[in-house]
Formats: structure tokens, C-alpha cells, sequence
């Protein structure tokens, strides 16, 4: 049993590895300094340039899904938790489902309720990402604050500190380190999405775009559209594209565990 | 949901609130006829009690009793598990806790409460702990104190002051457990109850730190009304002026107070064949 299990660890661990060392291989081929400062060539055919723009693109759309995204997220999970009750209730099944959604369909719904009236943007990929993150971000948030004893919350209560008080300044404090661990999750997840982003951001490879009101390019958009081209230029930016995005959730990663735990153990 | 109107209720003497006024001693506590029960099914049942100012009250009886459960009514903490309610009254000074106008938030600011398990914040420092209370309390009253004040007064109080005076910004969880029970005694201290509720405050805790305190109880009858239930009956013996003696009469039905007295009075000549069984041992 033990030698079986051992096997079949050791074969996840062994793929999980092949493909980080297959597109770090792939990837170093190509990454230079370049790559981060410069957007891509005109000519997809030829070599050079970088995807400085889908860098930008994808930290401001992410980082304006997480602003949309964590608070309403954090909101739900303290109502579900907290408070209960038949609506809550509704909003959990609501979260379940919404888990369930296909992206596509995500992007497809901003697309119908926000491009058609405002144009692509990557404000509307901010929209369809938030969407995306908001039911991550609401079952890690409630998971956490189950977890949090009820003697803590007892122990507030008792002083004369208000239920509401009490979940601000006890509860979401101690529950603080694995919220935000699931929220960098959500960044995560959200970093390496591409479908909801066809049909909203749409993608700009032409030049570096941070205004989140016009169409604006990822990380992921550019990997997808220099991926389909059959260019072996392109293809090669495309393996640094992927390199980096790895990169870039794995730093985001660490950051979680980092502030995980920070705020567990110092004062609030 | 009382039966009796606060008028009714033999409150011999009133004490004004204690507030600003530190040589006054504590708040009178009348339980009249008190049902508690949980999703309907009663845990306690028809429990009339007076726990008086300057006095230790001890709650002991075999597990199950409902000893806990009295003591969580007195503060409200009771109610705010779903599906519990309560009927009958407790009287704070003449004033029923359940009443409709009464805001049991405000209540547990005047009737603190000290749990079995040292439960200080994980996130907060030695400091902030105590001075949570006050933090998170009414707008009005964070302003009107100074809390470092606050702080070294109630880690005073509750005799923890000269160990952690140099570590005031240490995590309370980085004590010893003794010293973070003594920790919730200062946390509850600090808003400046008139009664202090200890459920079982020392059954986690080793001998030393029970004898330590033991002794701060004797110390703080002084100032407030203490209520302690304790399994451990020489703890009863050793710290409480009375006892109350709870029980069950068979398994599932609800704890019911058998007889309270003076505790030398209890524990020597108990009237009761219930009591006589439990204290002498053949039982619980």
C-alpha cells in the first residue's frame, strides 16, 4: 500500500515537475531584460520585442478585479457565516453554482451587459475576472471564519463588544492570514485566465496601453495570440510569455504564505 | 418573557451603578424562576437565586447540571446561541436583563465573564488585549480613558502586571497558561464590570496557578460580585461564601437547584439527601 501510494505521488510530482522544467526550458530561450521593457514587434514574424504591455495589462486588471472582487467577496462570506438565514442561504448556493460557471460564459455575459454599451476595455475584463474571483474569494473567506473558535467570539461578546464590532475587530483579524492566502489564490487564478478576457479586454498588441478604459492586453491574451500564429518568433515569445506568468503566480504565492504568516502572530 | 416586574422582585437593598465610585461593591444579582433551554429542550429549570455584592457565589453540582448554563444567562451569553431562549428573569440591580428595552451588549459591560479555557485574542498583544473592551466598546467610553492606564490598573488587578510589564507588546498567546487566564481576568476587568462571572477558571490550569487565582478571587470580592462555578468542591469550600448546589434527577431531564447557603453551612449541614449524597461523595 505504501510503495503504491509512493508510486502514484511520485508520478503526479513527476508531471507537475516536466512541465515546469519543459516551459522554464522553452522559456529561457527567449526571456532576456528585453522581454520585460519592450511590447511586441510589429511584425509577429520577427524576432525581438516583449511583452512589457501584457505585464502591465495583466497586473492593472487583476489588481482592479481583486479591489471589485474582495470586498463584496468578504461581505458574502461574513453574511453566510455570521448572520445566516434563509437569504444567505440562497447566496451560498448562488456561490456554489458560480463556482461552476464556464469562463467563456463569464466573458460572454460582460460582453452582452457592458461591451456592447462601453466598447472593450480592460475595465470590462476587470468585471469578468471579478466575477471569476468573487466565488473563490467568498468560500475561502467563509471557510476561514468557520474556522475561527467560537470562544474568541464568546470572549468578545462577553466584554460588551457589539456582534458587528465583534466580527470586524476579532473575527476577520483572526481569520486574516487564510483569507488573504485565498484571495492571492483568486489572483492566481485569475492571472492565468484567458477566455473571459477575449471577449472584454480583447488584447493590444500593438503598443502599451494603461488607461483601463480602452482595450488593453495580459499576459495570457498574448501567450494565446502569439501561440495560434504559426511563427517560430512568436511561438518563442509565447514560452517566455508562459515562463513568466508561472513567474509571476509563484510570487504571488509566496507573498501569501509570507503575509499568512506575518499577520498570525503579531499584533492587529 | 419575566414574570415577575422589576418592583416585585425582593431587591432588599438597591446599589447604585458602580460607575467612578470604586469604594461601592459590585451589582445584585436575582435570578427569579429561570428556565433556559436549548431549540426547546430546557436545561435549567425554575432556578431562583440572589447572588450579593462582596460575596463569592459558587455554582457546583455533577457534570450536566446546568451549572454553565445559569452562569451564561447571567451575562445574556445564553440567548446568543441559536435556537436557545430563556424565561423567567435576572435581575441587575433590580433591573431584568431579558427586559424588552434592555440591551444585553450593554449588559456584559457591567457583568464580565471569565471562561474555563484562557481564550486572549491570537492577534492582539498583552496590551491590546486588556484593552479590547474598551477599544471595541461605545464610542463614548474609548474616548473618555486613557488606556495605558487602563491597562497596567487591570493587568494590576489581576496580579500579572509585575510579570509582563517589560512585554507589553508580545502576543498574548506567548504565556504561560496560568498567565493567560489571569490575562482574561484583566481583559474582563478593564471595562469595569460590577460582576464577574468564572466558569470553572481554573480546571485548565495547574496547582500553582489555581492557588494564584484563588487568591486574586478573594482579592476582587471586594469590588464585585463573583459568581464561580466550579467542579472541584474544596475549590468551592476554599473561595466561595455560598454555594449553590445544582443537579440532575435523571439523565435528559434539566438541571434544577437543589439548595444554596452559606458554604460552611452547605458543606456541614446540608438539608437536603441530594446535597448530602453529592458532597459526601457517593454521587457525581
Amino acid at each position: 500500500m505504501t510503495v503504491f501510494l509512493a508510486a502514484l505521488v511520485a508520478v503526479a510530482v513527476a508531471v507537475l515537475a516536466w512541465v515546469l522544467t519543459y516551459v522554464a526550458a522553452q522559456g529561457l530561450k527567449y526571456l532576456g531584460p528585453a522581454f520585460f521593457t519592450h511590447t511586441p514587434p510589429g511584425n509577429p514574424a520577427s524576432y525581438g520585442g516583449g511583452y512589457a504591455n501584457g505585464i502591465v495589462g495583466s497586473l492593472i486588471i487583476v489588481g482592479l478585479a481583486t479591489l471589485i472582487s474582495v470586498p463584496f467577496g468578504v461581505a458574502a462570506a461574513v453574511a453566510i457565516v455570521e448572520y445566516g438565514g434563509r437569504f444567505t442561504a440562497a447566496v451560498s448556493f448562488i456561490t456554489d453554482v458560480l463556482v461552476g460557471v464556464p469562463t467563456i460564459v463569464t466573458g460572454a455575459f460582460i460582453y452582452v451587459i457592458w461591451v456592447t454599451h462601453f466598447g472593450f476595455s480592460g475595465l470590462a475584463g476587470s468585471f469578468a475576472l471579478a466575477l471569476v474571483m468573487l466565488p473563490l474569494v467568498i468560500r475561502a473567506t467563509a471557510e476561514m471564519l468557520r474556522l475561527v473558535p467560537v470562544h474568541l467570539r464568546e470572549a468578545s461578546a462577553a466584554l460588551g463588544v457589539s456582534r458587528a464590532r465583534t466580527i470586524v475587530s476579532v473575527v476577520l483579524p483572526s481569520a486574516r492570514a487564510g483569507i488573504t492566502t485565498g484571495v492571492f489564490l483568486a489572483v492566481a487564478r485569475a492571472m492565468g485566465e484567458t477566455a473571459p478576457l477575449l471577449l472584454t479586454a480583447l488584447g493590444n498588441q500593438e503598443f502599451m496601453q494603461l488607461h483601463p478604459t480602452q482595450r488593453m492586453s495580459t499576459l495570457s491574451l498574448q501567450i494565446f495570440t502569439d501561440a495560434i500564429t504559426g511563427f517560430q518568433a512568436a511561438q518563442a515569445r509565447a514560452w517566455a510569455g508562459a515562463l513568466t506568468l508561472i513567474i509571476i503566480v509563484l510570487l504571488f504565492a509566496i507573498g501569501a504564505r509570507v503575509i499568512g504568516r506575518r499577520t498570525s502572530v503579531t499584533r492587529s | 418573557m419575566s414574570l415577575a416586574e422589576p418592583a416585585d422582585t425582593p431587591s432588599g437593598l438597591q446599589i447604585p451603578a458602580r460607575r467612578g465610585t470604586a469604594d461601592s461593591a459590585g451589582a445584585r444579582i436575582e435570578v427569579s424562576n429561570l428556565t433556559a433551554s436549548y431549540r426547546g429542550r430546557p436545561a435549567i429549570t425554575d432556578v431562583t437565586l440572589t447572588m450579593r455584592p462582596g460575596q463569592v457565589t459558587a455554582l457546583i453540582g455533577p457534570s450536566g447540571c446546568g451549572k454553565s448554563t445559569l452562569l451564561r444567562c447571567l451575562n445574556g451569553l445564553h440567548v446568543t446561541v441559536p435556537g436557545a431562549s430563556v424565561t423567567g428573569g435576572v435581575y441587575l440591580d433590580g433591573t431584568d436583563i431579558y427586559g424588552r428595552d434592555v440591551d444585553l451588549v450593554s449588559v456584559r459591560r457591567r457583568v464580565g465573564m471569565v471562561f474555563q479555557r484562557p481564550n486572549p485574542f491570537p492577534t492582539m498583544s498583552i496590551a491590546d488585549n486588556v484593552a479590547a473592551g474598551l477599544k471595541f466598546g461605545p464610542r463614548k467610553e474609548r474616548r473618555a480613558r486613557k488606556l495605558d492606564e487602563v491597562v497596567e490598573r487591570s493587568l494590576t488587578q489581576a496580579g500579572l502586571w509585575e510579570e509582563v510589564k517589560d512585554r507589553l507588546s508580545r502576543p498574548g498567546a506567548s504565556l504561560s497558561g496560568g498567565q493567560q487566564q489571569r490575562l482574561c481576568i484583566a481583559r474582563a476587568l478593564a471595562v469595569e464590570p460590577e460582576a464577574l462571572l468564572m466558569d470553572e477558571p481554573c480546571s485548565a490550569l495547574d496547582p500553582v496557578s489555581t492557588e494564584i487565582i484563588e487568591g486574586l478571587i478573594s482579592d476582587l470580592k471586594q469590588d464585585y460580585t463573583v459568581v464561580i462555578v466550579t467542579h472541584n468542591m474544596q475549590q468551592a469550600h476554599r473561595v466561595s461564601d455560598i454555594t449553590a448546589f445544582m443537579t440532575v434527577h435523571s439523565p435528559g431531564s434539566p438541571g434544577e437547584l437543589v439548595e444554596a447557603a452559606s458554604t460552611h453551612e452547605l458543606f456541614s449541614q446540608p438539608v437536603e439527601q441530594a446535597t448530602i449524597d453529592y458532597i459526601s461523595g457517593k454521587v457525581g
